[in-house]
């Protein structure tokens, strides 16, 4: 029987950083990943309808469309059946690489003070706000390693972030928007910086540097010029012994007896296998990571709570004359203003432009209410409005609830016959608050920046999650509110550790995945110790 | 259908909605789906129905547009814009976007 330095299950931004960092220092390390090895032609090239943005018809990763359900409950506590592309399924990619195969790669830190919110703000009442147990200053020597390991593109930080080494690329090509909206920031007197990227902007790491071809978020890069934990770590470990990747294998039970972990039990193909190892590392996302805990018996309050992603605080924006010029990655400059120290609300976040639109995500998503949908007027819409567009968006820190949940449904299983999650809950009321408050220092914004017209939609209540997913194991010292110590190690279980966005105790105003690597990395390289 | 669909998409100095490949990009979504093929057949009878004594395909564009605008809100109705506008815009599996119409109409 063969036993593993360590086992990991997942292989996107936290399972694949943990096995870089395990195999870095000798260990042996297993990594199970359900999804199958993508690249950017059996991940359905550039279909506007079937990718990670519009998942119209399906996606271009796993998991499959069938056999896969989950089971969401809407705020009137009615349960609906839901498919992987479909909403409310809080969707992952089932890959390998997970979201890092199909990311926008925005690499940012966390600010300080989003480790600190509860301790800064108060905790509203009927949130589970808190602080973390650990602070900016642990991960700050871990963000500096994934930077430079992963390689991130970019310059320096805003004067709101604390200083850093710098980034091992400059920033990859500025566009026509992004020089009017600092334009724009400039008139306002707002600080703003250049929006850090996990893609090449020149060759990097035997790759070549990005192409502008507008379609990083949602879809696989064309040139590879993206970095994620497929290329950069499997890619380069494959058929070395000490870092066996398996795909298509789903794990399915830990194996828990006293304070330890054994192993986990795994279907590969349908055959039933059992890995042993002396340490176990979960990365399967908030979702998934939660409902194997649960389907394996770990016994937390915690477990499964806490479930959050991102609101979006998003406005849409005409100019008077054509702005587009092609150039992707588009998403290029970015405010850190109002992350914090904002009057009247709790936390803030990032605003930034976003990537390059397709014209059906225009079509779907931003059409103002005072255009028709189809017909002459809509095709002249279309055509006049698409070259004068500008979308600025970002994540709002979000005041997690732990109301907002992840548990096994009782009914409905997935085609392994295991029962498959069940997503109910809603964000706490300050975090649509706080995005309202967001979208209007975005319309400042564009209209210093000189938009002809701006229109947005309210924020409404919700659950989020999607690919931004965290907070269902959360970190903390406690074990009665927290299902991990501040080291990730799951309280209870000696050799146990959660590896991704499940552990964050809030998820910052900012995309996580930067995070989320260099969590991973601590974790991995404390209990390697 | 093909001259329901391009008063959804209209021909200019680009092309209409059939002339992009709609009609097959719907059919191919039609022929895997009983369900929607259902929608579809009963819709356009009752356009035909709304157009009486002509048919939907006889009458000029405008009244054609006043009739597209009364099933708006349908299930049909909603069902063929939605389509319609994601064949024109969208998805290497229609002709338009492999020609990358929804591109070089917009830009």
């Amino acid at each position: 029987m063969k036993e593993w330095d360590a086992i990991v299950v997942g292989s996107g931004a936290g399972g694949g950083g943990t096995a870089q960092t395990l195999a870095e220092r000798g260990l042996s390390v297993l990594v199970l990943e359900r999804g199958a090895w993508l690249d950017y032609s059996s991940s359905e090239h550039r279909d506007h309808l079937r990718n990670h943005r519009l998942s119209q018809y399906g996606h271009s990763t796993g998991p499959p469309l069938e056999g896969n359900d989950r089971v969401a409950v809407d705020l009137d506590g009615v349960p609906h059946l839901v498919k992987p592309h479909q909403g409310g399924y809080q969707n992952n990619a089932s890959c390998v690489g997970s979201g890092t195969h199909v990311y926008g790669g925005q690499a940012w830190r966390f600010h300080p003070l989003d480790f600190k919110m509860a301790s800064t703000y108060g905790k509203p009442e009927g949130s589970s706000l808190a602080d973390w147990p650990i602070s900016y200053e642990d991960l700050a020597p871990f963000y500096e390693q994934v930077e430079h390991l992963m390689g991130v593109s970019g310059g320096p930080p805003a004067p709101e972030m604390p200083t850093r080494r710098a980034y091992p690329m400059p920033p990859v090509a500025e566009t026509k928007k992004g020089r009017l909206l600092k334009a724009g920031a400039d008139r306002l007197g707002w600080g703003t910086q250049v929006v850090p990227l996990l893609i090449n902007s020149q060759e990097w790491d035997g790759r070549p540097g990005c192409c502008h071809c507008q379609h990083c978020v949602g879809f696989a890069c064309p040139v590879d010029a993206k970095n994620g934990t497929k290329n950069v770590v499997f890619s380069k470990w494959a058929g070395r012994p000490d870092l066996q990747l398996r795909t298509g294998a789903h794990a399915t039970k830990l194996i828990l007896e006293e304070r330890r972990c054994k192993g986990v039990r795994f279907l590969e193909r349908g055959i039933e296998q059992t890995a042993y190892g002396k340490m176990v590392f979960v990365a399967a996302s908030a979702v998934e990571s939660a409902r194997l805990l649960l389907l394996s018996g770990v016994e937390s309050w915690a477990l499964g709570r806490n479930l959050q992603g991102h609101y979006y605080a998003g406005n849409s924006a005409l100019f008077e004359d054509p702005i587009w010029d092609g150039v992707g990655p588009g998403a290029s400059i970015a405010t850190l203003k109002f992350n914090h120290g904002n009057v009247g609300v709790i936390g803030g976040g990032m605003l930034a432009d976003d990537f390059i639109m397709m014209p059906i995500v225009m079509a779907k998503w931003s059409r103002p209410a005072d255009v028709s949908g189809w017909g002459k007027a809509h095709k002249d819409w279309m055509r006049h409005a698409y070259p004068r567009f500008i979308n600025v968006t970002g994540p709002v820190h979000e005041i997690p609830s732990p109301l907002a949940r992840v548990e096994l449904d009782p009914q409905v299983r997935d085609s392994n016959g295991l029962p498959v999650a069940r997503l109910s809950g809603a964000t706490h009321p300050e975090t649509v608050r706080t995005t309202a408050f967001m979208q209007a220092r975005g319309r400042e914004w564009l209209e210093a920046a000189g938009a002809a017209k701006i229109w947005s939609g309210p924020p409404d209540l919700g659950l989020s999650g999607g690919q931004h997913q965290a907070g269902t194991c959360r970190m903390g010292d406690d074990p009665a509110t927290s299902v991990v110590d501040r080291n990730g190690q799951v309280h209870g279980y000696e050799n146990l550790y959660i590896a991704d966005g499940s552990v964050h105790v809030t998820n910052g105003g900012f995309n996580p995945v930067l995070t989320i690597m260099a969590l991973a990395r601590r974790t991995a390289t404390l209990a390697a110790l | 259908m093909a001259a329901l669909l391009d008063r959804i998409v209209p021909e200019d100095d680009f092309p209409s909605a059939t002339q992009a490949g709609c009609l097959e990009f719907i059919l191919e979504f039609i022929e895997r789906d009983p369900i929607l093929s259902e929608v579809y057949s009963a819709g356009l009878m009752v356009i035909d129905q709304l157009a009486s004594p002509a048919q939907f395909v006889e009458l000029g564009a405008q009244e054609q547009d006043l009739l597209v605008a009364r099933i708006e809100g349908t299930r049909f109705g909603s069902t063929v814009i939605r389509q319609t506008i994601e064949g024109y815009y969208a998805g290497p599996r229609s002709r338009a976007a492999q020609e990358m119409v929804g591109f070089k109409v917009t830009c």
